[in-house]
């Protein structure tokens, strides 16, 4: 494993940017958690924005919905 | 899908599981539930498969060759051993996030972490690139799904091995990647998988000197023979 732990801080760019798409793959979710939660408590999206330092718009756009997409008109 | 699936056939997939953490690949595959089939004791495909040169261990060695060829991914693409190399322990987040939220909570988070609305309710590797969270990816969805189909043209209502097999064997006649739309090819080049050319399945196969079309006859016969 310590082989495997120092190939990851290798410069071999094929290791390298796996394990950040990885990485991306697993924050993903845990803010997906994490904003369901806070809206399960009740906080607005302007609340939840400001702590992921994103706009309120953007968390909205992101995480609001149902399951069907939007009709465009 | 899986509610068809007969004691024995949920015990190749449990086989096929053990195979895919073996090869440390993060999705179970049509190729380790043909070693599944080939393992597993009850069930006609066990004796087919060996009496072909199929065994549980000729399999796995063409396995490891197929990987050491770079057609299947080499086991430095394990997302979790990636994730420990960077320092975080995938185990211990997973259990943290399900002692506090919930195990309900974490496949709902893993339905909205997918990045358009109208993907979220689609089946797994439509998104593109799984999340480490979310277990392995179901590559083998469409070996399942035609064995439901093998067996429901034969007339049971179980899916037994000897449909696996036959499922296996009808998903490995297309060239790797068939069904998939371009959002799941990219999920398969991700994980390291071929999208296109001959399957993995057809490969091992081959190698043995069989065919899919000889092997599918034998199966056929195998159970007209016990029915």
């Amino acid at each position: 494993m310590t082989a495997l732990a120092a190939a990851t801080r290798s410069q071999d760019p094929e290791v390298g940017l796996t394990a950040v798409a990885a990485l991306r793959g697993l924050v993903d979710v845990l803010e997906a958690l994490q904003v369901e939660n806070a809206r399960a408590k009740g906080w607005t999206w302007k609340a939840i924005a400001e702590r992921l330092a994103v706009s309120k718009q953007a968390v909205h756009q992101k995480y609001a919905g149902g399951r069907l997409p939007r009709i465009r008109r | 899908m899986f509610e068809r699936f007969s004691q024995s056939a949920c015990r190749v997939c449990d086989l096929a599981y053990e195979e895919a953490e073996r090869l440390r690949h993060d999705y179970l595959g049509p190729e380790h539930v043909l070693v599944g089939l080939a393992r597993v004791s009850d069930g006609g495909t066990g004796p087919i498969l060996r009496s072909r040169g199929l065994g549980p261990d000729a399999l796995r060695a063409r396995l490891d060759q197929l990987v050491a060829d770079e057609v299947l991914p080499g086991p430095w693409r394990n997302q979790a051993d990636l994730l420990r190399g960077l320092g975080i322990d995938l185990g211990e987040v997973r259990q943290a996030a399900e002692t506090s939220f919930g195990p309900d909570a974490l496949c709902a988070a893993l339905r909205r972490a997918r990045r358009h609305a109208w993907l979220r309710d689609l089946p797994f590797l439509t998104a593109g690139p799984p999340s480490p969270l979310a277990g392995k990816a179901l590559v083998a969805k469409r070996a399942f799904w035609l064995a439901g189909q093998e067996a429901s043209r034969l007339g049971q209502d179980q899916a037994g091995p000897e449909h696996l097999l036959l499922g296996v064997l009808r998903d490995a006649e297309d060239p790797a990647g068939t069904g998939l739309s371009r959002r799941a090819r990219r999920g398969c080049a991700y994980l390291g998988l071929p999208w296109h050319g001959p399957s993995p399945v057809r490969r091992l196969v081959e190698a043995a000197g069989t065919s899919l079309a000889e092997l599918r006859t034998a199966v056929l016969a195998s159970v007209h023979a016990t029915t």
